[in-house]
């Protein structure tokens, strides 16, 4: 028997035992194969799941040897906090392991030894998580036996044959002799887990998929032997991506130059690529940012985010059935290219597309969405144009708003003359009010008064007041945008700012947009 | 000067070194004298790419205009220029969405942060003018070499159906760049030279496009907003047309049909109006007039600048 569940030690069975013996004991018994290779693969991927918890985790080197049972590393430090502390932590992964299938018990303590020891040996029965308080680690791992300090088979025997069966037996033993008995492994093991000799967990990070490797006979220092590589590179990296029926979102190069440094260029695509032109016209622009020094050795390509990409079949000519993928010329995949050369020249976040919002207030009702990032197929739900019909917007926008200096004969009319920019425009026509409340729902605003939403209370920021907006036309044909922010109301509190009403109640006059 | 559509005739499509060598050694006395034929020669000189044989002419849905223009609309993939405020974005934003169709995308390059104080492009702003948002992809270059490259780019990937750039002053260079991009991408261009800038639409700004506007709001005669809409007039100076001739209109954007309309205005009659609605140096008819009068220049006029063209004709006359 390699392992045996909680049922079947309850039935007296234990690892170790022949098979024929187990039956004997319990006729029922369900046995499987060992599979050890599977066992470290699974434990492996355990461990990647883990990262939810800290980056830093790594599967037991020697997994599953010996009765101890298998372990992954966590170095929780400063990830704690996030889950509620450390106990918490520990009862989240312990349940959410158990929601997945496996029973464990964990431990958190200051030295990964203590860890493994207090996982292992110290649990009281009938729990599964403990932690050892900072500084109390000798304390409590004096009670337990010598195993648990991570010995080689074997050593605990010995120890236990010369009358040392805790671990506090061996903490002021004269290291010499027991070196020389046992090895130097025993004292490294007592040092470890005390704290006294640095055991740091290296972390498991799973190598890209999809990685093309090319090394020279001679360093290579020309940009058109660059080139000449990448083209390479591309192309191997590009047959597994094909094989596999994905798409790179995002390439890296990594030149290796003769001297130990290492230049890196990086590049993102707005839909899943995997052919080669493309790729390279992307790593083409950050060419000349790569300094290949005394010259480089090794290059490496990687594409750390794929995505699925359907196969797509080749035309006669060898090139694909539509001028520019799967969608046969709709225009998002059309202008990917197009959008991928300038998103990775101007930043992602200066390639955009204007998306309508839930909002009547002008400034909040459309929003720029980078393409390079945004899912196409996801925002595709497109309200076509009906959000932003129907009533007069302005074809330029002032975000924020420009205050204006206005003058009106009456004070719910639109203005006759109005100043900006220390120029004077005399009103020939307006139209409106169109008359726009707060988004009661987002502002805030002061309590009490059934009006509130109408009323300059003090403190109500200036953007949760009742517009009124009016379209006024100048003498010379220009067309403006300008807002009253608030209603008049005589005997309203003062109104902050300088213009000619300030301090007469008078709300302020806005500038918001021009039309074309 | 009513034969100027017909110049383009006598050459066959994409015309270049061929027809110029056979016509060199005889040109055809028949077709209307040497005069045509030469001026068909320069006309073939300075249109390399033969742009105005590659697609059909974008119309602008008004009689008036198309029929001033030799090609009888805006042609396609080539360099246009648009001066003047956010009335001119207006006028370009009506021209983007004739150009693209119902289905075609724009790219519309501005410079980020906002270079020009004048307010950034709104989105619901340019639905009366029949461009959807969801069809525009919005770029923004930090610097001017950037906003140049961008263009450049995307009018080289003739993926997209129009591309306009807000840019200031580009150089002769530039914008000859721009226009070779355009021919080989097959993607027309329009360059908005935005007046906070510093650019006027009289300044001598060398450039090859092949035609310039200037749009000033014009009054609006009845209501300003028709249909929940606020979209024109405006006065429509074409400023530089080449192979053609310069004219004026008052132009309004007819949002429920997609199209422009246009009466011509003749002479200088409103110039004084419109100087008083501009006051900005520089930026009033006066020079727009002159360009009016210099107008039996305007083939060989291209390459030189303004003023120095207006000298020409003081000379001769």
């Amino acid at each position: 028997m390699a392992a045996v569940n909680g049922a079947a030690e309850g039935a007296g069975v234990v690892p170790g035992l022949a098979l024929a013996d187990a039956r004997a004991l319990v006729p029922d018994l369900h046995a499987f194969p060992a599979n050890p290779d599977h066992d470290a693969r699974a434990l492996t991927r355990l461990a990647a799941w883990c990262g939810r918890y800290t980056p830093w985790t790594a599967p037991e080197a020697d997994a599953g040897a010996g009765e101890a049972g298998a372990g992954i590393w966590l170095d929780v430090s400063g990830c704690a906090h996030l889950f509620g502390g450390e106990s918490a932590l520990l009862d989240d992964l312990v349940g959410r392991l158990g929601g997945l299938g496996f029973s464990a018990r964990a431990a958190v303590a200051e030295t990964p030894g203590a860890a493994w020891a207090m996982a292992r040996f110290g649990m009281v029965p009938g729990t599964r998580t403990t932690r050892i308080a900072p500084g109390e680690v000798r304390s409590v791992l004096a009670s337990l036996p010598v195993a648990s300090l991570r010995l080689a088979p074997g050593v605990a025997d010995g120890l236990s044959r010369l009358g040392l069966r805790r671990a506090s037996d061996l903490y002021d033993l004269p290291r010499g002799p027991l070196v020389t008995r046992f090895g130097e492994s025993l004292i490294r093991r007592v040092d470890q887990a005390l704290g006294r000799a640095p055991e740091p967990v290296s972390p498991q990070i799973p190598p890209p998929r999809y990685r093309a490797r090319f090394g020279f006979a001679e360093p290579i220092a020309t940009a058109r032997a660059i080139e000449a590589a990448t083209e390479k590179l591309l192309a191997t990296l590009c047959a597994g991506l094909e094989r596999d029926g994905r798409g790179a979102r995002q390439i890296e190069l990594s030149c290796f130059r003769s001297d130990g440094e290492v230049a890196r260029i990086a590049a993102g695509t707005s839909r899943p690529v995997r052919e080669a032109g493309p790729l390279l016209r992307l790593l083409r622009e950050h060419f000349e940012t790569i300094d290949p020094g005394f010259g480089i050795d090794v290059m490496v390509l990687t594409a750390p985010a794929t995505d699925r990409l359907a196969d797509r079949q080749l035309g006669l000519s060898g090139r694909g059935t539509g001028p520019d993928g799967e969608n046969g010329g709709a225009d998002g995949a059309s202008l990917a290219p197009l959008i991928d050369r300038l998103a990775n020249r101007l930043g992602a976040d200066n390639v955009v597309r204007l998306v309508p919002r839930q909002s009547h207030l002008p400034e909040r009702a459309v929003r720029a969405v980078p393409l390079l990032r945004g899912r196409q197929a996801e925002e595709t739900p497109a309200p076509s144009r009906s959000p932003w019909a129907g009533r007069p917007r302005p074809l330029s926008l002032f975000h924020p708003p420009q205050p204006v200096e206005v003058m009106a004969p009456v004070p719910d009319d639109p203005p006759v003359l109005f100043r900006w920019r220390r120029r004077v425009h005399r009103a020939v026509r307006a139209e409106g009010p169109e008359r726009l409340g707060p988004e009661w729902w987002r502002e805030w605003f002061g309590t009490g008064e059934a009006d509130c939403a109408f009323a300059p209370a003090a403190g109500m920021p200036e953007s949760a007041r009742t517009r009124d907006y009016y379209v006024v036309e100048d003498e010379g044909g220009a067309r403006f945008w300008l807002y009253r922010n608030g209603l008049y109301r005589p005997g309203a509190p003062p109104s902050p700012g300088a213009g000619p009403h300030a301090g007469q109640g008078a709300p302020r006059w806005y500038l918001h947009g021009l039309f074309g | 000067m009513s034969g100027a559509p017909e110049t383009v005739c006598p050459l066959p499509a994409g015309g270049g070194p061929k027809p110029e060598a056979g016509s060199r050694s005889r040109p055809r006395r028949a077709d209307g004298g040497w005069l045509r034929v030469l001026r068909a020669r320069i006309g073939a000189i300075e249109r390399p790419g033969g742009f105005e044989t590659a697609a059909p002419p974008v119309s602008f849905g008004a009689a008036a205009v198309d029929a001033a223009l030799p090609w009888g609309g805006l042609p396609r993939n080539c360099l246009h220029e648009v001066t003047g405020g956010v009335a001119a974005a207006g006028f370009a934003a009506a021209l983007l969405g004739r150009l693209a169709g119902p289905a075609g995308t724009v790219v519309w390059c501005s410079r980020t942060p906002a270079v020009f104080d004048g307010g950034h492009l709104y989105g619901p702003g340019l639905v009366p003018f029949g461009l959807d948002p969801a069809r525009l992809v919005l770029v923004r270059a930090r610097t001017g070499a950037d906003l140049l490259w961008a263009l450049e780019e995307a009018l080289r990937s003739g993926r997209p159906a129009a591309v306009l750039g807000e840019t200031g002053a580009i150089g002769l260079a530039a914008s000859r760049r721009l226009q070779l991009a355009a021919e080989a991408g097959g993607v027309t261009a329009l360059v908005w030279r935005r007046p906070e800038s510093g650019v006027r639409p009289g300044d001598s700004n060398p450039s090859v496009a092949v035609t310039r506007w200037h749009i000033r709001p014009a009054s609006s005669a009845g209501p300003i907003s028709s249909a929940g809409s606020v979209s024109g007039p405006w006065r429509a100076d074409l400023l530089r047309c080449r192979t053609g001739r310069p004219g004026s209109w008052r132009m309004s954007w007819n949002f429920a049909r997609q199209v422009f309309a246009a009466q011509p205005i003749f002479g200088n009659a409103t110039e004084n109006e419109n100087t008083n609605a501009n006051p900005r140096p520089g930026a009033g008819g006066g020079q727009a007039g002159g360009a009016d009068r210099v107008a039996v220049l305007a083939p060989l006029r291209d390459r030189q600048a303004e003023p120095r063209s207006a000298r020409v004709r003081a000379s001769t006359s």
